[in-house]
């Protein structure tokens, strides 16, 4: 009997543990733990942020997922990994700290024989002065952050409509933030929604970003073939921006965010300061801060996890210039080297370096963005680990599978604004996430899979992916047809 | 203004009417439902 242990209950862990439990039989233990009992789909956040969708819209209630799927379920936040045991515990566990109202702050220990860390970011506020729902700006990173978004912009509005003009600043808060595409997507919705209020005219919309050309998005741009060009997304998030009246501030790192004002840096050494009514900016990101300890409590945690707090899985993290980096760096398997029953999956795992161009401005501040994660390669990520777990379990001889970005494709589609008839979203395929510039040349994309087109079709797509995977969420018949 | 938007490319009253007709976005609805699947399997 296996007690496979997956710590979080986000796009990736809840594929994986969803997967696990309809691979192995009843005798073997399922146990989730994760500090919150709902799922929150994500990538509908931005519309819970400008007012068009509830937090009750993008959450699934876990308990009764789990009790329907004989998956065990710890509400509980994970912050101790004891992968040689310890003196009083001959075999590996967690240590979860009870997040539950009733038993707030208890401990307890899991133990496992195959574990998989899904356990996603930690919003590092922190690491920009002011910035925050705490500070002076909004979130839309978790659903409740998105609710407080929504208040605040919908107060805007108002002021608006009483004859005020307002300033809204959307991206991102720090030089070396991810999720640059939520934050594209944020500023389109909110753009649409003001037009829809009709109060358009008296709002200044301003996009700040990290990326040194728009349509970077994290993964160095892409490129598209269009009207006998092959035309790259710079081209095309500038079109949409000009069109929209959005302005842009590129290669931006901010410093510090007050009451009605940011301060940021730009790549040439200078600092700026823009003023705000509305500010949402995105955090960044580490992990979540769990420890680990040998049999004699010996902290090992910098053997496990990167500086950067995120779990070293089986990539090559040797220190190397971009101009060196290859897709061969990235990871295949998402298992831990040293402990080979341990697995990272989603944003849990350490990526080997960025995706995009790292840059660092005039006063040596970085300012480039993070490799993204999202949501289709994360649950894939987490279905061929929980396979693979699955495999070892039943002793079934079926060669590992593999999830590397570097030969995944994605699919995303970035919201424009909501309406059935006049909404519209930019629909992308790429193929490979991260480029192999020795497999597909200059662009280092297939661009046969690799595409964008912007329409009501975009948004009809998205709508209907936000349906399925909730359906999904749910463990629903058949949920396990459905594509992640 | 930034010199990035008196730039860029602008998109026409047609691409524009496009973006929203019903019956072209059926259209566009399957072909890039298809464009999605077939990345989708050569990624699974």
């Amino acid at each position: 009997m296996a007690n496979i242990v997956v710590l979080g209950a986000g796009i990736a862990g809840h594929t994986a543990a969803l997967f696990l439990r309809r691979r192995l039989p009843k005798e073997h233990q399922v146990i989730v733990v994760s500090p919150k009992d709902v799922y929150n789909w994500i990538p509908s956040n931005i519309w819970v942020g400008v007012g068009v969708m509830s937090a009750k819209d993008v959450v699934v209630p876990l308990q009764p997922v789990y009790q329907r799927m004989n998956i065990a379920f710890v509400q509980g936040r994970a912050v101790e990994i004891h992968p040689q045991g310890s003196a009083s515990r001959a075999s590996p566990y967690v240590v979860a700290e009870q997040t539950g109202s009733q038993r707030t702050g208890q401990r307890q220990e899991i133990p496992y024989d195959y574990l998989i860390n899904a356990s996603g970011p930690k919003l590092n506020f922190a690491a920009t002065p002011g910035l925050g729902p705490d500070g002076f700006s909004q979130s839309v990173c978790t659903f409740e952050h998105a609710e407080r978004a929504a208040t605040a912009f919908l107060q805007c509005v108002e002021r608006m409509r009483s004859g005020q003009s307002q300033t809204m600043l959307i991206g991102v808060g720090h030089g070396t933030c991810t999720c640059e595409g939520a934050a594209f997507e944020y500023v389109l919705n909110v753009e649409f929604e003001l037009r829809r209020h009709n109060v358009r005219d008296k709002a200044r919309v301003i996009y700040i970003t990290n990326e040194a050309e728009i349509g970077d998005f994290g993964v160095g741009g892409l490129h598209l073939k269009r009207g006998g060009y092959v035309v790259s997304s710079r081209i095309f998030a500038e079109s949409l921006f000009a069109e929209r009246g959005v302005e842009w501030i590129t290669g931006a790192h901010v410093k510090q965010v007050e009451a009605a004002r940011v301060t940021y840096e730009t790549l040439d050494g200078q600092t700026h300061e823009q003023g705000f009514d509305y500010a949402m900016l995105l955090p960044p990101f580490t992990g979540v801060g769990i420890k680990a300890f040998d049999r004699q409590g010996v902290d090992i945690t910098s053997e496990m996890f990167a500086p950067n707090g995120f779990m070293k899985v089986d990539a090559d993290y040797t220190k190397k210039p971009y101009a060196q980096w290859k897709a061969s760096d990235w990871p295949r398997f998402y298992q831990n080297p040293q402990y080979q029953n341990i697995y990272a999956v989603g944003i849990a795992f350490a990526p080997p370096h960025p995706i995009s161009e790292p840059r660092l401005s005039a006063s040596g501040t970085q300012i480039s963005p993070a490799p993204p994660r999202t949501g289709m390669p994360s649950a894939i990520m987490g279905r061929v680990v929980a396979n693979n777990i699955a495999d070892l379990v039943l002793n079934r001889q079926h060669p590992p599978r593999t999830a590397s970005l570097a030969e995944l494709g994605a699919a995303c589609v970035a919201s424009a604004g909501a309406n059935w008839f006049s909404g519209t979203a930019a629909s992308m395929t790429m193929y490979p996430v991260v480029p192999d510039f020795e497999r597909f040349g200059d662009y280092g994309r297939d661009l046969k899979f690799t595409f964008g087109d912007i329409g009501s079709a975009g948004h009809w797509i998205k709508k209907l992916l936000h349906y399925m995977f909730i359906y999904k969420a749910k463990a629903r018949p058949l949920w396990w047809m459905i594509p992640e | 203004m930034n010199s990035g938007q008196r730039h860029a490319p602008m998109p026409t009253t047609t691409t524009r009417f496009f973006r929203t007709f019903v019956p072209w976005q059926l259209i566009k609805f399957i072909s890039i439902n298809l464009k999605m699947i077939r990345m989708i399997r050569r990624s699974h």
